[in-house]
């Protein structure tokens, strides 16, 4: 140990990360306490790293950071997710960002401060990479004054901004790569509420609980695209057909505008989802490398009203995991099952199928039969089924005869090994 | 094949240092016996040799990603004395993705453990004062940015305390 010297040990220090622990590792010998001091690049203060934060009060936990952080030199991570506290003051926050501001690559900070401090102000123009910020409002971007030449991921949570500063803040950012925005609160400016952004280098995108009347993104470079609970009335994309990875979970879409044909698709992922099949089949149709494709509780509002597995089984021969869930409606359920499996083109690449059911009937296991029928170089297939607390008699019995037949199903396919989810 | 350190060794499991790839592109070292790849200082052999198992495994690029991390596990099961080389030796050779996973799993000893626990596993002398020991978050009033916080929050203070006493009075 006498002979390792004191910066290696500031790095091992460094992934320790909570506060707590670097402290009282500084107190165990001269050596190591100047690591702390001098060569630690990492601090986080986290609510769940130590009870004893919960029990301090506001201006106690402050000073107990700031105190913290002042012992540091050439911090280049900071992090302070503190979920039980309300609010810090503003002179408090100012001060920590500005004493590592210089040397700091990464910030996570998730507590409202009082009065706002506008975080880019503070933290602009340095070395920052990375920005994961909650619970704050950013009023008002200047791209001229505020820039982030080395920020490649911003995350904000929570936050209230308006759409213009949203994109003037992407400007910002020449070299960002990847925008995660979660509940943002956009400011209201006219009637509707709309968010335009544009980024040439853009890879990945990730918006969650947004609800917006119109979202225009152009994004050249944009390799994955994922929305999660969002309810937009139109959604405009443009690029430049370099989009790999597109999912959707629990999205409303009432206008999908796609304007350049994506055609490099390698993962396509809707669940919970209504679409017109044959508008987002054009979408996609283009795309025949894709590898993964998984359809979940989709509702089809079209007369198409099921997944055609001809066309998926033509367009995509190099399909190698398929998803899809089993829900028919009432009247429509034997039509269907004649129709959505006409053709029997096979589908030679499928080595993974993840079929689920949210309401079992008798029907179920002849369409994994069907499936299995598609698929001649099978190597793994999962059943995911919903299970409900009450189980009454009828659903026992439906749940029993259906594994008696997806027994004597797989007998036929031995080599396929048959994995269960049930939730 | 590249002599480093009397030994002979495969070249691709040495260039998988950045440090040690530099130097052989940039003055030819290592081509023969007299001419030998000079390894720093923190080096040894015996930490040159379990370096050189982590790159053997690591460079191949048929592994998949579960194969190289079951070998990582497996690897770092050694003791905090032969950890503490291992980082050393690997941080002057540069290979960063080695020195965080050692780093990571003697992090992972420190924590929970009291001052005395830490010195006792790591073998660290008992050098701190008492009154050092006691104050883990020393005032540090040589800083003068702190200098001008600790006024700003007296000033505070003194405002607050005003107010308070003209509450009273009210």
């Amino acid at each position: 140990m006498d002979r390792v010297p004191v910066e290696v040990i500031g790095n091992i220090l460094s992934h320790l990360g909570a506060a707590r622990d670097v402290v009282i590792a500084s107190a165990t010998c001269k050596k190591w306490r100047e690591a702390c001091h001098r060569h630690l690049h990492m601090l986080s203060f986290n609510s769940d790293d130590w009870p004893v934060f919960r029990d301090l009060t506001t201006s106690r936990l402050e000073i107990l950071i700031t105190q913290t952080i002042f012992q540091t030199k050439g911090l280049q991570g900071l992090s302070i997710l503190m979920d039980d506290v309300d609010e810090f003051s503003a002179s408090a926050v100012i001060a920590w960002l500005m004493y590592t501001r210089e040397t700091l690559r990464c910030l996570f900070y998730n507590v409202r401060t009082t009065p706002n401090v506008n975080i880019l102000d503070v933290c602009g123009r340095q070395k920052l990479e990375l920005l994961v910020l909650a619970h704050n409002s950013i009023t008002g971007v200047e791209p001229n004054y505020q820039r982030f030449p080395f920020l490649t991921s911003l995350s904000l949570s929570y936050v209230s901004i308006s759409s213009l500063d949203l994109n003037l803040l992407l400007t910002a950012c020449p070299m960002i790569e990847f925008l995660g925005l979660v509940s943002p609160e956009i400011a209201i400016t006219d009637a509707q509420v709309t968010v335009e952004l544009s980024s040439h280098t853009l890879k990945k995108v990730y918006v969650e609980a947004i609800s917006l009347d119109k979202f225009t993104l152009e994004a050249d470079n944009l390799e994955k695209l994922h929305l999660k609970d969002c309810a937009l009335e139109l959604f405009e994309f443009s690029g430049k057909g370099t989009l790999k990875h597109f999912k959707m979970d629990d999205v409303s879409i009432l206008h999908l505008d796609i304007v350049e044909p994506v055609d490099g698709l390698e993962i396509v992922d809707v669940s919970n989802f209504t679409i017109i099949w044959s508008k987002f089949y054009q979408i996609i149709s283009k795309s025949s490398k894709l590898r993964r494709l998984r359809l979940w509780n989709v509702v089809f509002d079209d007369e198409i009203e099921f997944v055609d597995l001809e066309s998926i089984a033509l367009c995509f021969p190099d399909l190698s995991y398929l998803a899809l869930s089993y829900d028919l409606r009432d009247d429509l359920k034997e039509g269907i099952l004649h129709y959505s499996l006409q053709g029997s083109s096979p589908m030679e690449n499928v080595s993974v199928l993840d079929l689920g059911w949210t309401v079992l009937d008798e029907h179920f296991a002849d369409w994994v039969a069907c499936l299995l029928r598609r698929c001649p170089n099978l190597k793994k297939l999962i059943i995911r089924g919903v299970v409900s607390e009450s189980k009454t008699h009828v659903e026992c019995h439906m749940l029993a005869s259906f594994t008696s037949s997806i027994v004597q199903l797989m007998r036929k396919y031995l080599h396929v090994d048959v994995q269960f989810v049930y939730e | 094949m590249l002599f480093c350190l009397f030994q002979q060794v495969e070249e691709e499991v040495v260039m998988f240092c950045p440090m040690i790839c530099r130097e052989v592109l940039q003055t030819g070292i290592g081509s023969s016996k007299n001419y030998a790849i000079k390894l720093p200082q923190r080096v040894n052999p015996a930490v040159l040799g379990l370096i050189l198992d982590y790159c053997r495994l690591h460079q191949v690029r048929g592994r998949s990603n579960k194969e190289r991390k079951t070998f990582d596990e497996k690897f770092i099961r050694l003791d905090t004395k032969k950890l503490c080389e291992l980082t050393s030796g690997a941080d002057s050779l540069q290979l960063r993705p080695f020195v965080d996973l050692t780093s990571r799993t003697l992090a992972r000893m420190i924590v929970g453990k009291t001052p005395e626990e830490i010195r006792d596993t790591f073998h660290l002398s008992d050098d701190l004062t008492e009154e050092e020991k006691l104050e883990p978050l020393r005032n540090r009033t040589d800083d003068p940015r702190i200098r001008l916080l600790n006024r700003l929050y007296a000033r505070k203070r003194r405002i607050e305390s005003k107010r308070n006493i003209k509450d009273c009075r009210d």
